[in-house]
């Protein structure tokens, strides 16, 4: 196939990849979404499908919702203040206001009446052992006539002995239940929302912090109160908004220094048409396809993303550099450039490809964006050069000539054999520093940096309301009830012989839903109420009540076959707990949640022995994952510098033409001792971001040994590219998403010394070169 | 030695009971000041009850006595027509004594009830200040025979600040009418106290037959000189146990 059809049928798929790609572009217009959630950069954890499911709506129930905190010294002012909040927020269509807990408390008083027959806590059930029904009956005779610290919940006629009230008021009194909020100093409210729709979408975090800003402002200026919030809603949205002021500092920062770089390169407006032209298309592209497939695009893809342009745009530089002298390229030069940029773009590809083996879906994303937007940028480069050529294109003929020069120079001043010893000892010490030092850190925390208002103010949510920490709470599974009530039972029995917690730490359901064997005895403990005879009888016909006793016992035979099971609590509490019990076809998962603030370090070993309960620790499996994600990593990257040395040793069929990957190793052996110079540790991003170091290192040096023809007008077109890439990733680098900052900075250190390395190839190769002729000469 | 006097206090705060949730309280406001006749650091008397109970027809009647001693607590007795008895030290431990049978009282009801009790016996402006919103509400007074109604007595209105509070108890109404002086007489010992609860049921206590005693006094002497207390209810206010 000659260079024509070959030509021909990239523009066809060129064109067929523009249309396809608008068709579904403006399908997509109005539907667009980007993700905010941090738990799509951690990697997934390893559980049965229906316990991941079950933690799935735990999380997202979690991520839903908000808890706004009003405190001040004036009762009636925080009342006000509150009765504000909510009357603003509930005019917001993006939410839910939550019943308070004194809603979801009557509410269910009210649903568990037709069980309180089968209920009984434990010093209930001690004293109907322990008493007879004469001294229940003035017991209760008592307590109706004289003082009595009794609150009664349910009426006379339901409840004459007052049994039934002190039971609901012993479980609600239960800080297991998870029910009652913490009596702190001061007077405080707590508002709880959920955010119906979009918690972790962009477009929704940003409108609703606004709303919600404003509204928090006009309470705390209206009243003498302050507001406080708590919610993963809140991290994420200020991770979103960081990100977002990332991609317009790359973004801007980026366009302007290469629009500068390009306009010094080639005194051109017109200059800038064509690589902007493949960055458009190329980012277009990328952000349609990824959208098409996964729904949305993480935020961080297009963080990422945005880095593409230092990539995509050398194409267009090579292109230029080498047309830029005829205005037309020679034939044999063009096919030389198309060999060259062919190669280039598939070791870039291989490179990038590598990283959607990772099992973290925003990196997938990224590799799926990258290798879009470069496959469309280079389409690009090859259908629109020759248009962009059409009128001649002049070169700096000072600056650049003179920097490829001088380095080219100083290059030479250091012998080729010098340069490989040199290259040599980087990587056999970057390797002894890996395998001596092992500067690596896993911290989930390089994800995102809180801001300490944001800490502080959920600090002070957590003091007052009973909040529960989102990423750290223990499973019990189990295939029946009774299963997971034995196991829950043994767990906290467990927590409290071990003396290092306070069991009223935790929330379970369970702590006050006996056991269905439990209430079949409670409610026969119960017949000494209600049975004939029975302390009821006695107490109402003794203070001759009209309230009939016929009544009350019938309702406590029909209360036989009333047993309450979690299920039922669960549709009882609604919204006012998170899932804390799911029950699937053959599994049961019941949720404990830990208390914000208690240190549950020691608790995994202490529950280790206990099966069907498990410690999830979200922090630590993400810690433990991400070290085993790098050392995958790791793995791929090696594999992907194979691939691409196999690739190389297939085209160029000469063992010497290895020199050529062996550039990105150094750059990336680099960026291990700089780590150590500088004290850094190396993360998975450091790792994935060497992927992009053998992207461009293989790029450059390609060109550098493809188009030999005018070395010269090559490395300068390489130095410009690396400037241009410097450029864009010397911005990530200064990221406020340490993640990102990571992804930068290797990035920089890596091409810095690509470029270095691109050139000392293309020098020794030279060398090599002459010596060759002038031996053969001889 | 023990020395009569007037008092207005006591009582009431029973139906504090059916606040949800109470808490430390740590301000005060401007307030209407309760005009409580000063007394001594112990004293005693009794007490008539009148309570409604949701899905009970007719009020709950009952009557007993109490006993105060600033530096141990209150003693809480109703004599008839039950036999009960609480008794809330000032350490903030609790008991009931019902059929000679002590119960220690764990909840946080009954821990809250003790520690208003024992404030609002003790007299504590500031705390009922602190917790409470009084008004005044003049009671009109028609004399026998007389043609003429004038203003003769007061009922004092206790809302609660706290919304926690407001939760259980609406209002507490505090008659004080029979502790006014009148002209060249001892006041008279009785008062009257009604309490609204969210439930809307009524709760009012008279207390009558007030004596105050010296402070300096062991209150375990005072308690037992007070006929109708058993050694073992004045026991359990100062017992260490």
């Amino acid at each position: 196939m000659n260079l024509n059809n070959i030509l021909i049928f990239w523009r066809l798929l060129f064109v067929a990849l523009i249309i396809t790609a608008s068709v579904f572009g403006l399908r997509i217009a109005n539907q667009l979404q980007i993700d905010t959630n941090l738990a799509d950069i951690s990697p997934s954890i390893q559980n049965t499908a229906e316990t991941r499911s079950a933690i799935k709506q735990l999380t997202q129930n979690v991520e839903q919702r908000i808890l706004l905190l009003v405190s001040g010294e004036d009762d009636d002012s925080v009342f006000e203040a509150e009765q504000q909040l909510i009357n603003r927020l509930s005019k917001l269509s993006e939410l839910s206001i939550l019943p308070s807990s004194e809603v979801s408390a009557e509410k269910l008083i009210a649903g568990i009446k037709p069980f309180r027959f089968s209920l009984l806590s434990e010093d209930q059930r001690a004293e109907l052992i322990s008493s007879d029904a004469e001294a229940i009956a003035q017991q209760a005779k008592a307590s109706l006539f004289g003082l009595s610290e009794q609150i009664r919940l349910y009426p006379f006629a339901d409840d004459p002995l007052g049994w039934h009230s002190n039971t609901l008021l012993a479980l609600l009194d239960n800080p297991s239940a998870g029910l009652s909020n913490v009596d702190a100093a001061g007077f405080n409210t707590v508002v709880n929302l959920r955010i119906d729709h979009g918690a972790m979408n962009m477009n929704v975090q940003q409108s609703l912090m606004t709303d919600l800003n404003i509204i928090m402002a006009e309470v705390k200026s209206d009243y003498p109160v302050t507001v406080d919030r708590s919610g993963v809603f809140f991290f994420a949205a200020q991770a979103a908004k960081d990100s977002k002021q990332d991609i317009s500092r790359i973004t801007i920062g980026s366009g302007i220094g290469v629009i500068l770089l390009l306009l010094f390169a080639f005194r051109s407006l017109r200059a800038l048409l064509l690589p902007f032209i493949s960055i458009a298309l190329g980012v277009g592209f990328a952000f349609v396809a990824t959208h098409l497939i996964y729904g949305s695009v993480h935020i961080l893809t297009i963080v990422f993303g945005a880095s593409l342009i230092g990539i995509v745009i050398d194409y267009s530089l090579h292109y230029f550099y080498h047309g830029a002298q005829g205005g037309e390229i020679e034939s044999s030069e063009r096919q030389a450039l198309h060999r060259a940029m062919l190669l280039s773009l598939m070791t870039s590809l291989i490179g990038y490809a590598a990283l959607s083996f990772s099992d973290l879906q925003a990196l997938q994303k990224v590799a799926l964006f990258s290798c879009c937007g470069l496959l469309m940028a280079w389409l690009s480069v090859i259908c629109l050069g020759d248009w962009a050529l059409r009128h001649r294109l002049i070169t700096d003929n000072k600056v650049f000539p003179f920097l490829v020069s001088a380095l080219s120079r100083s290059i030479k001043l250091v012998k080729p054999v010098v340069w490989a010893a040199i290259s040599g000892i980087v990587v056999v010490a970057a390797i002894s520093v890996i395998l001596s030092s092992q500067p690596f850190d896993d911290d989930p925390r390089v994800f995102f940096n809180a801001s300490e208002a944001l800490i502080a103010s959920e600090r002070k949510v957590a003091a007052v309301a009973n909040d529960y920490e989102p990423g750290r709470y223990l499973i019990i599974h189990g295939t029946s009830d009774d299963d997971v009530y034995q196991r829950h039972e043994q767990l906290f029995s467990l927590i409290a012989e071990s003396g290092l917690f306070d069991t009223g730490n935790f929330t379970s359901l369970l702590a006050w839903i006996p056991q269905k064997s439990q209430q079949n005895n409670d409610y026969l403990l119960q017949e000494k109420l209600y049975g004939d005879d029975g302390a009821a009888q006695k107490l109402l016909s003794d203070i001759s009540s009209q309230a009939p006793f016929s009544a009350i016992q019938q309702a406590y035979h029909q209360g036989l076959n009333q047993r309450l099971n979690p299920d039922h609590v669960a549709r009882l509490l609604g919204d006012a707990l998170p899932p804390l019990w799911l029950r699937s076809k053959h599994n049961i998962v019941n949720f404990v949640l830990i208390k914000k603030g208690v240190n549950a370090d020691e608790l995994a070993a202490l529950v280790e022995p206990l099966e069907g309960v498990e410690y999830v620790n979200t922090l630590a499996r993400t810690r433990t994952a991400l070290a085993q994600q790098r050392e995958s990593a790791t793995n791929l990257l090696l594999l992907a510098y194979a691939l691409v040395a196999l690739l190389v040793l297939v085209r160029y069929q000469k063992l010497n033409s290895l020199w050529l990957v062996a550039v990105p190793i150094c750059s990336s052996a680099m960026l291990v001792l700089l780590g150590l110079l500088f004290s850094f540790s190396l993360n998975l991003f450091h790792v994935m971001a060497l992927f992009l170091v053998l992207g461009f290192g293989m790029d450059y040096t390609i060109f550098a040994r493809e188009i030999t023809h005018r070395q010269s007008v090559t490395l300068q077109a390489i130095l410009l590219s690396a400037l241009t890439s410097l450029l864009s990733f010397g911005l990530l680098g200064v990221s406020s998403i340490p993640v990102v900052a990571s992804f930068g900075i290797t990035l920089l250190i890596g091409n810095l010394f690509n470029l270095l390395g691109a050139f000392v190839y293309a020098q020794t190769q030279k060398s090599t070169a002459q010596a060759a002729t002038k031996k053969a000469i001889d | 030695m023990m020395q009569k006097q007037k008092t207005s206090r006591t009582v009431a705060l029973c139906l504090i009971s059916i606040m949800l949730g109470m808490s430390n309280l740590s301000y005060s406001l401007e307030q209407v000041p309760l005009p409580l006749p000063s007394q001594g650091c112990s004293f005693s008397g009794s007490f008539t009850q009148s309570k409604d109970v949701e899905g009970f027809v007719g009020p709950l009647l009952s009557a007993g006595v109490f006993f105060y001693h600033c530096e141990a607590g209150v003693i809480w007795k109703t004599k008839a027509p039950v036999s009960q008895t609480f008794v809330f030290r000032k350490s903030g431990k609790a008991y009931s004594l019902q059929q000679q049978k002590v119960k220690a009282l764990k909840s946080a009801q009954g821990k809250t009830l003790g520690r208003l009790l024992n404030s609002l016996i003790g007299g504590d402006q500031d705390q009922i200040s602190a917790q409470f919103e009084i008004t005044t509400r003049p009671e009109i007074e028609c004399q026998e025979g007389s043609d003429t109604c004038e203003p003769s007595a007061e009922v004092y209105i206790l809302e609660p600040r706290k919304r926690s509070l407001k939760r259980g108890l609406k209002v507490i109404e505090l008659d004080l009418a029979q502790t006014k002086k009148a002209e060249g007489t001892e006041p008279s010992m009785s008062i009257g106290i009604s309490m609204l609860d969210r439930k809307d049921q009524w709760t009012r206590i008279i207390s009558s037959k007030v004596e105050n005693v010296e402070s300096l006094m062991n209150s375990d002497l005072l308690c037992s000189d007070v006929v109708t207390l058993s050694k073992q209810e004045c026991a359990l206010l100062h017992d260490a146990s």
